[in-house]
């Protein structure tokens, strides 16, 4: 069921020497392209009675004829490996490639995952990921590969040591630190007493104050 | 005096946060730390880039202070690298050696030949494979690496002549001396 990827390369080129080969080969010695040898070929069989069998006597249009039908059947052949070849080798793999490379960073288009991610590093990365896991490493292992070689940047989920202590914990300290002194500043407000009665001394003094601003409002 | 001091406390975080902010906008995200600062070069053997039966491994290199510097025909920032590495490749203060890095082997020696050779020579990694041991993840790169085998500096994109003055060469006569 599984053809190789090989077949891409094969059927090209055999396509090219199918329509190549002929002409160097041709026993007349014919130089030129594909295009001069049918040429020859018209001009042969019409002045020998135009058949479909006098087309195929000489020995190069034979050949011609030979090569076109293998490289026929192997274009069809290469069309046929490329529909029904099976995208997911195997499923435990791919599926744990889906899970582990999504959460990786691409570092070539930061924004992406390994996963996501068309550019020539993420492909490399999940040929040497698929490589590894091929070879029976733990997802854990994968990891310790790439991190190794790229450092803990191309994860997205950092791993919680001591230089990344802030970056966990931070958000949370300052929440309990906004908490705390929100608690703090409520009961002190709490415990002010509402409704405090005024000394004689301030009553006088924000009469003088207020007179103050009814003496400048006269003024204007 | 205390309650004066309370009304700057805003302005107090907002210059902090302004600190950090500046910081991140200064730093450039491409430039990933790299892990194997200070770790031993990985080793390898592949073939070189001029003599395919010719392997070169960095082992071959232990006792002398040396680039190896990641290339290839179709990064353009290489080109704009290449002038500095053949001027100083010519001052031979230290050698450098080539990592090319997932090319075809005709277009990198044509490169080489219109543009000048300044590695003592370069190996072939066609799979990138070695590269990514290196943790290749952009061309050009370049590792300065000592003479014990380990890696000293790690440059990403193409050297400019003040790196390689400020930084490079520095380091360099540091650890030849």
């Amino acid at each position: 069921m599984s053809m190789s990827g090989s077949q891409y390369v094969v059927a090209p080129l055999s396509l090219d020497s199918a329509v190549e080969r002929p002409v160097a080969t041709h026993p007349q010695g014919e130089a030129g392209g594909p295009l001069n040898l049918l040429k020859h070929q018209h001009l042969d069989s019409a002045s020998k009675g135009s058949t479909a069998e006098s087309s195929l006597r000489t020995p190069g249009a034979c050949l011609l004829a030979v090569l076109l039908t293998v490289a026929l059947i192997l274009i069809s052949l290469n069309g046929y490996a490329g529909e029904a070849q099976p995208l997911i080798k195997d499923p435990v793999i791919e599926a744990r490639m889906a899970a582990l490379s999504s959460q990786l960073r691409c570092l070539v288009c930061q924004g992406q995952s390994i996963a996501e991610s068309g550019s020539g590093f993420a492909n490399d990365v999940r040929r040497e990921m698929r490589r590894e896991m091929e070879n029976g490493r733990t997802d854990a292992q994968v990891v310790d590969f790439l991190v190794q070689r790229y450092g803990d940047f191309i994860l997205f989920r950092p791993p919680v040591k001591g230089t990344t202590l802030l970056l966990w914990f931070g958000p949370l300290a300052l929440l309990l630190l906004a908490l705390t002194v929100l608690f703090m500043t409520l009961r002190r407000r709490r415990q002010k007493p509402v409704g405090e009665q005024l000394s004689q001394a301030e009553i006088r003094r924000a009469e003088t104050l207020l007179g103050e601003v009814h003496h400048e409002d006269d003024k204007v | 005096m205390m309650r004066h001091w309370r009304y700057l406390l805003p302005l107090l975080v907002f210059g902090v946060l302004v600190v950090f902010l500046g910081r991140g906008l200064m730093l450039d995200p491409r430039e990933v730390p790299s892990p194997l600062i200070d770790k031993p070069a990985p080793d390898f053997s592949l073939s070189q880039l001029h003599d395919a039966a010719a392997s070169f491994s960095p082992r071959d290199m232990r006792g002398k202070v040396w680039l190896l510097n990641v290339w290839a025909s179709w990064c353009v920032s290489c080109r704009q690298e290449h002038p500095l590495m053949v001027a100083l490749s010519r001052q031979k203060i230290v050698p450098i050696y080539g990592l090319n890095y997932k090319d075809k082997r005709a277009d990198a020696l044509n490169w080489l030949q219109t543009l000048g050779n300044p590695y003592t020579l370069s190996v072939f990694d066609v799979d990138g494979r070695v590269g990514m041991d290196y943790g290749v993840y952009g061309v050009p790169e370049t590792y300065l690496i000592d003479k014990q085998g380990v890696i000293r500096y790690k440059q990403i994109g193409p050297i400019s002549s003040e790196v390689l003055k400020s930084k490079i060469l520095p380091m360099v006569k540091e650890l030849q001396g």
